[in-house]
């Protein structure tokens, strides 16, 4: 009986548990490749008002959120649309909110948690602005 | 005729089933918290995951070095096997010849047994500190390297073989130590599984040992990084509970695929002690 | 003359074989335990060789009462915590002994809380008894037991009882299991021949059943013994020795002493006598369950 064999014997008996490790050894390589792809920290949105009009000119605002002391947040505007992009941010859980002259905010300010650290973030639903009545 | 007769009965069901959800209700909860944050959020609790997510076992990843953890508790559980494997059935072998002061070992062995770890952990420290093992990797194995129970039982398994085998052995001319490994070993496939995984579960929830001299953060094991959690962060915070998940996770996957040798392992293992 | 040889060769390899296990108690094992007595009647300097002080160790300990406490609170747990687990073992074992389906599901099931680390065993526990979120409280209150919650493990009546509560759910599958195994060795005949003469089913466990598996319910007590130990983990995560040391034990005691305060020699006095306390309730179990079960085996 030499080693090749006997070594070929165990990994036929633990076909199970090797496939296991082969699957999740694989799963973790797909997921790092995908992490490198989407990780310059882009967090993308659109503040638009109670008619869904896009709000240019806005004050976004996003600052990370957790149990840490709050760091500053970080301010962009957005374009005429009413779009807003931010690159670089690092935070894995942030809270984001917007303002503008003659707006107010409605409901609670919006947090989102990213799968990993500068994930690309596409914010699912637009921030939401009241335009104020004039006086 | 009917076919619930005394073949069987059904009436045991009644009072399992309840004890049994008992034993099994806590896991589930705090599994189903790690997906959910509930406790946090709603009340009254739901049996059913609301929208579950997994953040918090994402949070678990960045917030603490679980992998570092995870390596840790690995390495030091497979030395300690290893070691455990290699030096008692050396032991094992010893005690399965006659030799002069026999007797004595095996008492001086059995007497050891009647000394439990946490009787000793203030001198074993100090022990530690003056090799300078506080902190390292074979400091947190040391005190484990062998148990006794473990080596009555190689001693066990190597009694139940044949005196002929090893005097057919000898007579062909084999030198001692490889009689233990070709012979010894092989026939006692049982034992080294027990010796394994009693090891291995000693090991890998051994805590205060951890907690006596590990001070460097990234040398902690899983417990007592599990513990250490709580203190640095707010107590009931679903990273907790996803951690709690992560650590016993791998003992229930390998306690439901090996349950047979689990529980035959863990029967031999008291019966010897 | 070669025989005489190869007989000495023989003997040094099983005694080199020896070394490395005997090398490991001594160091952790025997001089631990004389070092312990040692220390103990010293008082502990950081800086410098102790101080010998003979007995004073001991004879503060006597007038501590947190010592006393933790030494009821030890007590408790192996007359009342044991004991209790053992019964339900039992109690299941006899169930799951009948001719059931699924019965290797319920021996898996009734099992997993055993392996488990005890430092989440505590975690999970710890939230199942929380005042306002915990399953437990939420339970009482919907049977409409109580009001409001009990703040199981901030309570003085409740939280030793609640810890011990904990410890019997982690360890009563392990006591199953051991009972499992001793009543399917206990030969059917015996049984029937009894069910034959007439004998009800109280009277064939009581005169059969329980005196059979002595030897297995002195094993759970020893494994009780040795899973007291466990008590640390879950004491440490659940309730630190509170509130105001109702659920300190011993070995919590032990460990806060030397490595909190630092008084290393007083908390090897507490140590010796915990040795002792442990070495008199195995004596005591072994006479009361008749004999060295299994251990004349091994004298050969």
């Amino acid at each position: 009986m030499s080693i090749g064999t006997t070594l070929w014997d165990i990994v036929r008996r633990n076909r199970g548990i090797i496939i296991f490790f082969a699957i999740i050894g694989f799963s973790i390589a797909i997921w790092s490749i995908y992490v490198r792809a989407n990780d310059d920290g882009i967090i993308e949105g659109r503040v638009v008002d109670q008619n869904g009009n896009g709000i240019p000119m806005a004050k976004v605002l996003v600052q990370k959120k957790g149990y840490d002391i709050l760091d500053e947040p970080i301010v962009t505007m957005t374009d005429e649309s009413g779009y807003f992009r931010y690159e670089d941010t690092p935070m894995l859980e942030f809270v984001i909110s917007a303002e503008k002259e003659g707006y107010r905010a409605e409901g609670e300010r919006v947090s989102y948690h990213r799968y990993f650290m500068r994930h690309n973030y596409k914010l699912p639903s637009p921030l939401q602005l009241v335009k104020e009545e004039a006086q | 005729m009917s076919r619930w007769s005394l073949k069987r009965p059904l009436w045991p069901h009644l009072f399992l089933l309840p004890f049994t959800l008992v034993m099994v209700i806590p896991l589930y909860w705090v599994f189903k918290t790690s997906l959910t944050g509930e406790i946090l959020y709603t009340y009254p609790p739901s049996l059913i995951p609301k929208n579950p997510h997994l953040f918090y076992y994402i949070d678990v990843y960045y917030w603490i070095p679980f992998l570092r953890y995870l390596w840790n508790s690995l390495f030091v559980s497979v030395i300690v096997v290893v070691s455990n494997i290699v030096i008692n059935s050396m032991a094992g072998f010893s005690l399965r010849h006659s030799f002069p002061g026999k007797k004595l070992v095996i008492l001086i062995f059995l007497s050891c047994m009647l000394i439990p770890f946490q009787t000793t952990i203030i001198p074993a420290f100090l022990i530690t500190k003056q090799l300078h093992l506080i902190d390292t990797y074979l400091g947190l194995a040391f005190p484990l390297l062998t148990t006794i129970i473990n080596i009555f039982i190689f001693k066990s398994a190597f009694d139940a073989i044949p005196k002929s085998l090893i005097d057919a052995a000898k007579i062909d001319g084999m030198p001692e130590w490889r009689i233990l490994f070709r012979i010894f070993l092989p026939l006692s496939k049982p034992a080294i599984a027990t010796n394994i995984i009693l090891t291995f579960l000693w090991s890998w929830n051994s805590f205060i040992w951890p907690l006596v001299i590990i001070r460097d953060r990234n040398m902690q094991t899983l417990p007592l990084g599990l513990a250490r959690f709580l203190s640095y962060f707010e107590p009931s915070s679903g990273p907790l509970y996803a951690f709690t998940i992560l650590v016993i996770a791998p003992v229930i996957v390998v306690f439901l695929h090996n349950q047979k040798s689990f529980i035959s392992s863990m029967i031999s293992g008291a019966l010897k002690g | 003359m070669l025989l005489k040889k190869k007989r000495s060769r023989e003997l040094l390899l099983i005694y080199l074989f020896l070394l490395p296990a005997f090398a490991v108690f001594m160091i952790y094992r025997i001089i631990p335990l004389g070092w312990n007595l040692v220390l103990s009647f010293q008082e502990w300097k950081a800086v410098g060789p102790n101080e010998w002080i003979g007995l004073s160790n001991y004879t503060k300990m006597f007038k501590d009462e947190v010592f006393w406490k933790s030494m009821t609170n030890t007590v408790i747990y192996f007359a009342v915590g044991s004991p209790i687990a053992i019964v339900l073992a039992i109690f299941i074992a006899i169930f799951v002994n009948q001719p059931l389906r699924g019965r290797n599901v319920y021996r898996a099931l009734i099992f997993i809380p055993y392996p488990i680390t005890p430092i989440a065993i505590g975690i999970i526990w710890q939230w199942l008894y929380n005042e306002r979120f915990g399953l437990i409280n939420y339970i009482l209150r919907s049977i409409g037991i109580v009001d409001e919650g009990i703040p199981f493990l901030q309570s003085f009546q409740w939280a030793l009882p609640a810890v011990i509560l904990t410890s019997i759910w982690q360890v009563v599958g392990f006591f199953f299991i051991l009972v499992l195994t001793g009543l399917q060795s206990i030969p059917s005949e015996l049984y029937e021949a009894a069910i034959i003469d007439g004998a009800s089913s109280r009277n064939r466990f009581f005169r059969i059943t329980l005196p059979l598996i002595r030897s297995t319910i002195f094993i759970c007590f020893i494994v009780g013994i040795i899973n007291s130990f466990t008590l640390f983990d879950l004491i440490y995560v659940m309730t630190g020795g509170g509130p105001g040391h109702s659920t300190e034990i011993l070995i919590t005691y032990i460990y806060m002493n030397a490595f909190s305060f630092g008084k290393m020699g007083y908390a090897a006095s507490i140590t010796v006598i915990l040795f002792l306390f442990l070495l008199l309730i195995t004596y005591v179990m072994n006479r009361v369950s008749g004999g060295e079960a299994g251990g004349m085996e091994i004298y050969e």
